[in-house]
């Protein structure tokens, strides 16, 4: 096949001849609120967006290509840097399909420190959003406050996993490491401070009539589109669809875990917003049930020392802060997959971008992107 | 898994061959069938695209294009399979079935080289349009840069 | 004023002026004097102010988000204002190569020409008043709108998208805004009977407008709050600059000294805003009078007219910072929604009810 290079796409709905009053605009790559580098391609008329082009890949590392190229095990760390909020998730997807794939049983131990890692991760990676949307909105402040709160969630990681962001805790067979003494202490302490702060941080921010008539109405997704995309996550649940891969196809323990999935109808910003916030919340219940009953044993499953990944397919799909992550592995016999294919619930999230601000306003496109919380290197891989 | 089993091959009927692979449970079509199993998936509740991309396998010089579809309700997922030759890897769009459809094609697009007919904007998405190459595929070589391999 | 007002600061300018003729012999010498003195004493004031200012504006900023603020450089960082500006004046001063280049130039002039003129107007004490008009609020008002047009230059000469977004919004902003600004001035104008600033002032001698209009000064001092805030383009209503949109708004393409000129207009418009508002409202340099309580005004008379007045300015300007860091900021089309359709209605209605109040004389401690 002929290699030849393709021209720029055209901006969205104009390929036909430009109309003098065509105006378009350039958000990013380097942009104070695209959340990671993303270019946006806006064509305005006065203040209203007529169509909008994502152009991606800023952050495109190959890390499906780097996959053939290492073990399974190897490929963990890979794992962290997709959408780095949701590392343990993103982790756990991971090991899933390569338990999966070599049928590994993980003590029970290791299935509630892996829940609780990854609802503590939800809650970080909510807390990053919760201040970047209002910063994003113009007030400076839930910024901090987010990541103050934010601080002692980094520290329970940093005590129990060695790293901040880049954790690389949950792997194959069950998790690193045992926790320390006191982890059940910080983390109980972490869930007493943090519950009446979301009170506080509704009051702040979700409490304000300006914030409300910034994102009341604004980028409403419809269910049918929704699901059409293949979105995932709160924006999914926003619009009025009950999917949660905790519920609809459970993993590790969550079928024994006693929570609700928050869902919303109206499917705008305002309903994105409240289904995070109340995801908060459930996370933290969840995070006490797995310590309540957290059993004593091993931390991880005896792995052979070669692990070979059987010829086959398997998927390994969990429920990310943002949506759904899936692991797609194609084995073939050897160490080395033969096909890696990582399911970035963003990709679709931002798939929705375009169709829902068309007829909104320029500060609008900041308000829609901030909720549907997109963090680009899980788009770009 | 059985119950599943008899469920898409009673939707897809004789097109589809179950797929012996260990995992997923996929079922193979024929490229050109690709549409209609798609659109008979989705009419049966397969609302649920995860992603669709290709699987090279130089050795039997083919392309498997590979189609996740799950539900939303129960979450059941299936893998549609589908090989293309790898000279010239064509084969028709799902965009009209799933929205999702569009972005992912694209991407098989620019890593594999695979032409999905009728798709409205076949664009690399990923890379820089000037890319040379599909980066995925079994035998690509990184022509932009010149990598010198040093012995340590 | 009552016979305890020992603060006796008209005295200077007379005392000063007789210095002069003494020194210079009578005529056109003595007043070119005088004008070179009080420029050079406006000028040091208002480097002195913005410094001053950035300053408590970093440091409210940052005890709101609870931390720390600049604390290196001075004690407390007092120093990092002026650091910072050196920093500022040693930047490459880059004019884009497609850009306006007399227009480009001529911007920060305009912005910073006409937030200085207004502070030649502002009572600071009794006599201390660079110039006197007797149409001095009109007159300070009009000069407010010359901010725009440096606005609207910037970012029309920087050849530049969002630069022109951003001066586009600011144009329609500032301009809506002033009328309900004006209009609520205009409501305590009534009571006042005056439009010199000395007269405005004087007329509080028993008592603040705020409350001594009732209900009116309060609404008319809210809205007045609200507009000046639109005025210098602060959260909530700094869609103009709006940093997580536009990046710069219309100074994106601006450096070193000449975006030092946009960031120091728009804290000495702050100040300017918040005097006017102390003024008008809160008395200027009057100290705080209850009608005919004369031991009670005896008290407040102890305490110097300029520090009534500095008192009043900071809190005001305190009050600016506090919601800058905490509200979102509006969109465009709701913050004209909220001056057209809701501010000046609510102006209007003011300056009515002000009106009937004034000639019915139901105000306290009238005449």
């Amino acid at each position: 096949m002929e290699l030849t290079p393709v021209p720029n796409p055209t901006p969205a709905g104009t390929d036909a001849a430009p109309i003098y009053e065509d105006y378009f605009v350039n958000m990013g790559p380097q942009h104070p609120s695209t959340h990671g580098v993303l270019r946006l391609v806006l064509k305005l008329e006065g203040e209203t967006v007529l169509g909008l082009t994502p152009i991606l890949g800023y952050v495109h590392r190959g890390i499906e290509k780097m996959g053939e190229a290492m073990t399974v095990l190897q490929f963990t760390h890979l794992t962290d840097r997709l959408d780095y909020l949701s590392a343990h998730m993103n982790n756990w997807g991971w090991s899933l399909a390569v338990e999966q794939a070599l049928g590994i049983e993980v003590p029970a131990r290791a299935e509630h420190i892996r829940v609780i890692m990854a609802e503590l991760a939800r809650i970080s990676s909510h807390q990053l959003w919760w201040g970047c949307l209002g910063m994003d909105l113009g007030a400076f402040t839930p910024f901090l406050y987010g990541f103050r709160d934010r601080e002692k969630v980094n520290d329970i990681f940093e005590k129990t996993c060695g790293a901040r962001l880049t954790v690389n805790y949950i792997r194959p067979g069950g998790v690193t490491q045992d926790v320390e003494e006191d982890f059940a202490k910080d983390v109980r302490a972490f869930c007493d401070y943090f519950e009446p702060v979301i009170d506080e941080y509704e009051t702040l921010v979700g409490g304000n009539i300006i914030f409300q008539e910034r994102t009341k109405g604004v980028g409403v997704l419809g269910a049918d589109l929704a699901r059409s995309l293949g979105c995932t996550g709160p924006t999914l649940r926003a619009s009025g669809v009950c999917y949660d891969v905790r519920r609809n196809r459970p993993y590790g323990i969550y079928s024994k875990l006693n929570f609700l999935v928050p869902i919303a109808s109206e499917g705008d910003s305002w309903a994105r917003y409240k289904v995070r916030i109340a995801e908060m919340r459930e996370s933290l219940l969840i995070i006490r049930q797995a310590l309540d009953t957290m059993p004593e044993g091993p931390v991880r499953a005896k792995l052979p020392v070669i692990v070979k990944v059987p010829a086959g397919r398997w998927l390994g799909r969990v429920e990310a802060a943002r949506g759904e992550i899936a692991f797609f592995l194609v084995g073939d016999g050897t160490d080395k997959p033969w096909r890696v294919k990582v399911r970035s619930p963003n990709f679709s999230n931002l798939a929705a971008l375009p169709e829902i601000i068309k007829g909104c306003r320029v500060a609008d496109v900041v308000a829609v992107l901030s909720t549907l919380d997109v963090v680009v290197p899980c788009i770009d891989r | 898994m059985i119950a599943m089993r008899e469920e898409v091959a009673r939707i897809l009927g004789d097109a589809a061959t179950p797929d012996s692979a260990a995992g997923v449970p996929s079922w193979r079509v024929d490229a050109a069938g690709v549409p209609d199993a798609a659109r008979l998936l989705r009419a049966a509740g397969f609302d649920y695209l995860l992603f669709i991309t290709a699987v090279d396998r130089p050795a039997e010089a083919r392309f498997e294009v590979t189609y996740l579809i799950s539900r939303f309700d129960d979450g059941r997922q299936m893998a549609l399979l589908a090989d293309v030759p790898r000279e010239t890897p064509e084969i028709d769009t799902v965009s009209g079935v799933w929205a999702g459809a569009n972005w992912h094609e694209r991407e098989t697009f620019d890593m594999f080289g695979i032409v999905f007919r009728g798709h409205p904007f076949l664009r690399r998405i990923l890379l820089d349009d000037n890319w040379l190459g599909h980066p995925l595929r079994k035998d690509y070589v990184d022509t932009l840069h010149d990598v010198v391999k040093r012995p340590y | 004023m009552t016979d305890n007002f020992i603060w006796h600061t008209e005295r200077i300018p007379p005392a000063v002026t007789a210095w002069l003729t003494g020194l210079l012999g009578a005529g056109l010498l003595v007043d070119l004097a005088k004008m070179v003195i009080v420029a050079a004493i406006l000028t040091g004031f208002v480097s002195l102010l913005a410094l001053a200012l950035v300053w408590v504006e970093r440091k409210v900023a940052a005890h709101v988000q609870q931390r720390l603020g600049p604390m290196r450089v001075g004690p407390h960082g007092l120093l990092q204002t002026l650091a910072d500006g050196l920093k500022l004046l040693s930047k490459e001063n880059i004019t884009p190569l497609e850009a306006d280049r007399f227009v480009f130039h001529l911007a920060p002039l305009l912005c910073f020409a006409a937030t200085f003129v207004a502070i030649a107007f502002i009572p600071f004490a009794p006599g201390i008043q660079a110039v006197n008009f007797n149409v001095g609020l009109v007159f300070v008002l009009g000069i407010g709108s010359v901010g725009v047009l440096g606005i609207f230059a910037a970012g029309w000469s920087s050849n530049n998208k969002w630069s022109l977004l951003g001066a586009m919004r600011a144009g329609a902003q500032i301009i809506s805004y002033e009328l309900s600004a004006t209009v609520a001035l205009l409501s305590m104008l009534v009571f006042a009977g005056s439009l010199d600033f000395r007269g405005i002032v004087a007329s509080q001698a028993g008592g603040w407008w705020i409350w001594r209009a009732p209900v009116v000064g309060f609404v008319a001092f809210v809205i007045y709050t609200v507009a000046s805030t639109a005025e210098c383009n602060r959260t909530p209503f700094d869609l103009v600059e709006g940093e997580s949109e536009l990046t710069a708004g219309f100074h994106t393409e601006y450096t070193s000294i000449r975006f030092a000129m946009f960031f120091l207009a728009e804290f000495v418009n702050m100040f300017v805003v918040c005097a006017i508002s102390a003024t008008v409202f809160l008395g200027g340099w009057m100290p705080f009078h209850i009608g005919n309580l004369a031991g009670f005004n005896r008290l407040a008379d102890l305490i110097p007219p300029w520090a009534w007045f500095f008192g009043k300015t900071m809190g005001l300007i305190l009050l600016f910072m506090w919601v800058r860091w905490t509200f979102p900021r509006l969109r465009v089309d709701q913050l004209m929604n909220l001056e057209w359709k809701f501010l000046l209605p609510l102006a209007f209605g003011t300056l009515a009810v002000a009106s009937i109040l004034v000639t019915a004389g139901w105000y306290f401690f009238p005449g």
